[in-house]
């Protein structure tokens, strides 16, 4: 099933150059993860009182959402090794070949983990980040270096890396509010 | 190739780092780390076709980017560092540059310290830090 729905996408690809070069794009290492980054940076700077302070607390979740999330694959990569679908079958590789293990995918654990920190004080902006973290994993699959279920295994992780950081932000009130207290008194924050 | 690609990519997050800074204050009222502080829409169209511009350079204008850490891209955690290295010292920039630049005009205004960014709508961050640690020297 999970081979299945690879080749069946990736049958696709060389058909429609523009879709490819979209493909290229947002399946990058870097399109998605500095244009969220920008966002967290922009969030450290908007609004004003408590909505200041709240955006902040998303960008402070945000970190440490990606945090958890990188440690939880890198913990899981150490233990699981799966091999790439373009290593097991015959497709079409749309992406530069990558050596490390299929699953769980660290794209898909990045932009899920970036998306459900903003998701959870910011609705449509979440949403949106959510989309473009769809997108990134969708172009994994497209490419044919991960399978659906790496991309699955990965979203799961960075929900709950970033409901965890949350979590702990909410249980541990205390200590976000001085350390940014003591950033606000160096105007950082 | 390896440097030059680094290189790419600092200038992508210096430059769309700037930006996003600089289109922050210009909607927010931060007027003290506006670069352009007489003219908040002209720095937003300014920052926003920067951002858009550096996008396209990088990911369009100036070779291939979907390259394996192993030849010449990046590594999750080196990106990471250097996103962080880079957007950080973008940013110490511009708040040195602006304390300077509108230094006159934040001169007549008093400030209690404590108020953090939000200080930044009266004053430069220069004044802003100095009576933030008086406040806290007083206050400790």
């Amino acid at each position: 099933m999970d081979a299945a729905i690879v080749e069946w996408l990736n049958a696709a690809v060389g058909k429609f150059g523009p879709f490819d070069r979209l493909m290229e794009l947002l399946m990058s290492d870097y399109f998605v993860p500095v244009l969220g980054s920008l966002l967290l940076i922009a969030l450290w700077f908007w609004g004003r009182g408590v909505q200041l302070y709240q955006n902040q607390l998303t960008t402070v979740a945000a970190i440490s959402g990606l945090g958890f999330a990188n440690l939880a694959v890198s913990l899981l990569n150490v233990h699981v090794s799966r091999l790439r679908p373009f290593a097991e079958h015959d497709i079409l590789i749309a992406f530069y070949e990558p050596t490390d293990s299929s699953f769980p995918s660290n794209s898909a654990a990045t932009g899920f983990a970036m998306a459900t920190a903003i998701f959870v004080k910011h609705r449509p902006l979440g949403l949106i980040c959510y989309a473009l973290a769809f997108l990134w994993a969708f172009g994994r699959v497209y490419a044919g270096v991960h399978y659906p279920t790496d991309v699955l295994a990965g979203a799961a992780i960075g929900i709950v890396a970033s409901i965890l950081a949350w979590a702990l932000i909410w249980g541990l009130r205390i200590i976000p509010r001085v350390i940014l207290a003591v950033f606000r008194r160096l105007v950082l924050a | 190739m390896a440097t030059e690609f680094t290189f790419d990519y600092l200038v992508l997050v210096a430059v769309s780092t700037a930006g996003v800074v600089q289109i922050a204050a210009a909607r927010n009222g931060l007027e003290g780390i506006l670069l352009l502080r007489r003219w908040p829409r002209a720095t937003e169209v300014a920052a926003a076709s920067a951002i858009v511009g550096v996008f396209i350079w990088f990911f369009f204008g100036s070779g291939e980017r979907n390259l394996p850490d192993s030849v010449a891209g990046l590594d999750g955690v080196t990106q990471g560092r250097l996103f962080a290295t880079s957007a950080g010292l973008t940013i110490a920039a511009i708040f040195a540059l602006t304390s300077v630049v509108n230094e006159r005009w934040a001169r007549d205004a008093t400030h209690d310290g404590g108020k953090g960014l939000e200080a930044l709508r009266t004053t430069t961050f220069a004044r802003a830090l100095l009576s933030g640690l008086r406040f806290w020297d007083k206050s400790g």
